[in-house]
């Protein structure tokens, strides 16, 4: 088959903002410990995200025992095989509790429900919140519409058995970072048009929300960074096949066509300066904005791809995750 | 493409984990962070809290390892790593119980990142100054700065080890290798295996590495018979087979087929015919494998109907010499060829 590369489709990388002085040293180990995502590399990244990654002790879910951990089939896609949630709820009896429905990253082809859940297990084992995770189908072996029709069955299903979750069905919200941040946006889409469950918010961290190509920062990381457009161009590609960039793809699966952003929650948006999703990532907050939406939008100064994960020591990543931190609080507080 | 990446916490003491602790540092610096940015690293690198008392600034800076400021003195009583050059100035990691693997190299290299990030100049760390100083792609002025830089005028000794127990002041990686440059006559550091070399003019470093490989491929173990240093200027000859002959070239000759055939079900064989080699009588010898005489002399027996040929005498003498050159060569391949060849 004919590789076509980023190199080839956008030629030199234009200028981009420098990394945080205190990230690059991660940033580079990041580098070494795992490869760039393609076709070649994907087995083990899949491999890698399964086992837990090279100095990652695998997270405790249960806090000491104050979050209950369950898991649940339920009904996917009209037609479509059934689909796994992760349920963690506080352990503690009490009112019904918002919920934080939960969306993995993994550039729409690796990670599974478990992935990036730890971000709310405080909340759930302070008794403040249930969280939903939803095991969608990955690409390219299950092409769009599958991963955001599994993420939107498995809301319907959330929202529709909230009672017997412990959950109260008016306080659902939507969160999800990298593919995940996406996937959160496209189900918030879907959610609005078929008028069925109410969100009541957003959280998309650093977002994936445009396969075209088309903005500055999404053609500036050329083998550099997390999620360079080499990879960017391998996730969408998996998602979308030769649709990607054409006329045929719909606003569920990428978010930055939509045309209409009216009617959709309250939204928290975060991004690194010095990443990919940059730009879309501030278009739709402004477009958000523009749309009659609340919106809190960050920007963090250097931040590569997953900055405030990967290095959560360094200063910038530490005001990242306090601020998004405090935001959940508050949204779950009601 | 989030949460995929561990802690920074070393938790082993092998060279893996020794570069990434140095090469953390040495970025640090070359990217001008902050001091605090320093601490912090110490902290998530040592998975401690990490400490830095400031006479000059009257500050003390202490962080968690997840990078969260901490309050108020510390009670316990630390060790104080010195900051050079900044009297009055240490750093702690404030570790209950035993010593994490790499508290030590941890605390040094930040001590020697807030010495560097200190100077307000630009320069890179001393890491990456000894990078460009022996890197042959470098353009000479690059490494003519980089020399001075480091202050090296005379003769230079450049000692590469796979180990993490390498100590000095100016230090680097080189792939998976650690390397020291040592200035003048300096003494090359015992208890680990190394191969030096000396370049007589710092502007020579990038030949002294690549002849300092080629001793580190004839370095036996440490506490092995063969010494576990070896310099390139005592080879001599002995280097141009080295440098020649792959590992696979040597591993494939007949002779050392067959003493890796011998050593299988008799681990005495090659350390026997180090002895023999290396020393003027079979009474030394014996007494270097802290063997009797009566043991060699039946083990150079069996050898010789083994080998098809006398390794103690004459001709016998000089083919095992060979062979057994060559068997280091086979087997004496550093961590990075290891890697290429994969």
């Amino acid at each position: 088959m004919t590789e076509t590369t980023a190199d080839q489709i956008f030629g030199d990388a234009p200028a981009r903002p420098p990394f945080d002085p205190e990230l690059v040293p991660v940033l580079e180990a990041v580098r070494q410990a795992m490869p760039s995502l393609s076709a070649e590399t994907l087995s083990l990244a899949r491999q890698q995200s399964a086992d837990g990654f090279p100095g990652m002790e695998p997270v405790d879910l249960t806090v000491g025992g104050a979050v209950t951990v369950e898991e649940r089939q339920v009904p996917g896609p009209e037609g479509d095989p059934d689909i796994t949630l992760l349920i963690l709820s506080p352990a503690a009896d009490g009112p019904p509790r918002p919920a934080v429905y939960h969306t993995h990253g993994g550039g729409m082809v690796i990670g599974n429900r478990r992935l990036g859940v730890e971000m709310f297990l405080d909340q759930v084992a302070a008794g403040n919140a249930v969280v939903v995770s939803v095991e969608y189908r990955l690409a390219p072996e299950h092409p769009d519409p599958a991963p955001v029709e599994d993420c939107y069955a498995g809301l319907v299903w959330t929202a529709k058995n909230a009672a017997e979750l412990g959950i109260d069905p008016g306080r659902i919200m939507i969160a999800g970072a990298s593919a995940g941040g996406g996937l959160a946006a496209g189900t918030a889409l879907l959610a609005r048009d078929r008028a069925f469950p109410r969100l009541s918010h957003q959280i998309l961290i650093c977002p994936m929300l445009d396969d075209r190509f088309e903005t500055h920062s999404s053609r500036m990381l050329d083998d550099e960074g997390v999620w360079d457009r080499e990879a960017n161009l391998f996730g969408w590609t998996a998602l979308l096949g030769e649709r990607r960039g054409g006329p045929d793809v719909s606003p569920y699966a990428a978010p930055a066509r939509a045309t209409d952003l009216t009617g959709l929650p309250r939204t928290y948006i975060d991004t690194g300066s010095a990443e990919t999703f940059r730009d879309e990532t501030l278009t739709y907050a402004r477009r958000l904005s523009e749309a009659g939406v609340s919106v809190d939008l960050h920007m963090w100064g250097g931040g590569f791809h997953g900055f405030d994960l990967m290095a959560g020591h360094a200063a910038v990543s530490r005001a990242s995750v306090a601020t998004r931190d405090e935001f959940v609080r508050r949204a779950l507080e009601g | 493409m989030r949460d995929l990446i561990g802690k920074l916490e070393v938790v082993d003491d092998d060279t893996a984990s020794a570069l990434r602790v140095i090469d953390h540092f040495d970025r640090l610096v070359d990217e001008r962070a902050s001091t605090a940015a320093v601490v912090r690293a110490a902290a998530a690198l040592a998975g401690a809290t990490a400490g830095l008392h400031d006479a000059a600034r009257a500050v003390v800076k202490r962080f968690a390892p997840d990078g969260r400021a901490r309050t108020g003195t510390t009670e316990g009583d630390w060790r104080h790593e010195p900051v050079p050059g900044h009297p009055g100035s240490w750093l702690w990691l404030e570790r209950a119980g035993e010593d994490g693997p790499l508290d030590a190299l941890i605390l040094e290299r930040a001590a020697r990142a807030l010495q560097a990030l200190s100077t307000g100049s630009s320069s890179p760390s001393a890491g990456g100054l000894v990078r460009i100083a022996c890197d042959p792609d470098a353009t000479e002025a690059d490494r003519r700065d980089a020399v001075a830089r480091l202050g090296l005028t005379g003769p230079v000794t450049v000692v590469l080890s796979p180990s993490a127990n390498l100590r000095a002041t100016l230090i680097s990686s080189v792939g998976a290798l650690v390397v020291a440059l040592l200035p003048g006559a300096a003494t090359i550091p015992e208890g680990v295996r190394a191969g030096a070399a000396t370049a007589s003019d710092p502007m020579r470093l990038p030949t002294a590495l690549e002849q300092a490989r080629t001793a580190l491929r004839l370095a036996g173990e440490v506490g092995g018979l063969a010494p576990a240093v070896v310099r390139y200027e005592d080879l001599g000859a002995l280097a141009v087979i080295a440098e020649r002959i792959s590992a696979e070239e040597a591993a494939g000759v007949g002779d050392v087929r067959r003493l890796d055939e011998l050593l299988a079900g008799h681990p005495w064989v090659v350390d026997t015919l180090h002895a023999v080699l290396d020393q003027p009588s079979l009474r030394q010898s014996a007494a270097m494998l802290h063997v009797h005489h009566s043991t060699l002399q039946e083990r150079l027996t069996w050898l010789s109907g083994q080998l098809g040929y006398s390794p103690a005498k004459g001709r016998g003498r000089q083919r095992a010499a060979v062979a057994v050159l060559l068997w280091r060569v086979a087997h004496g391949t550093d961590p990075e060829t290891v890697a290429e060849s994969h």
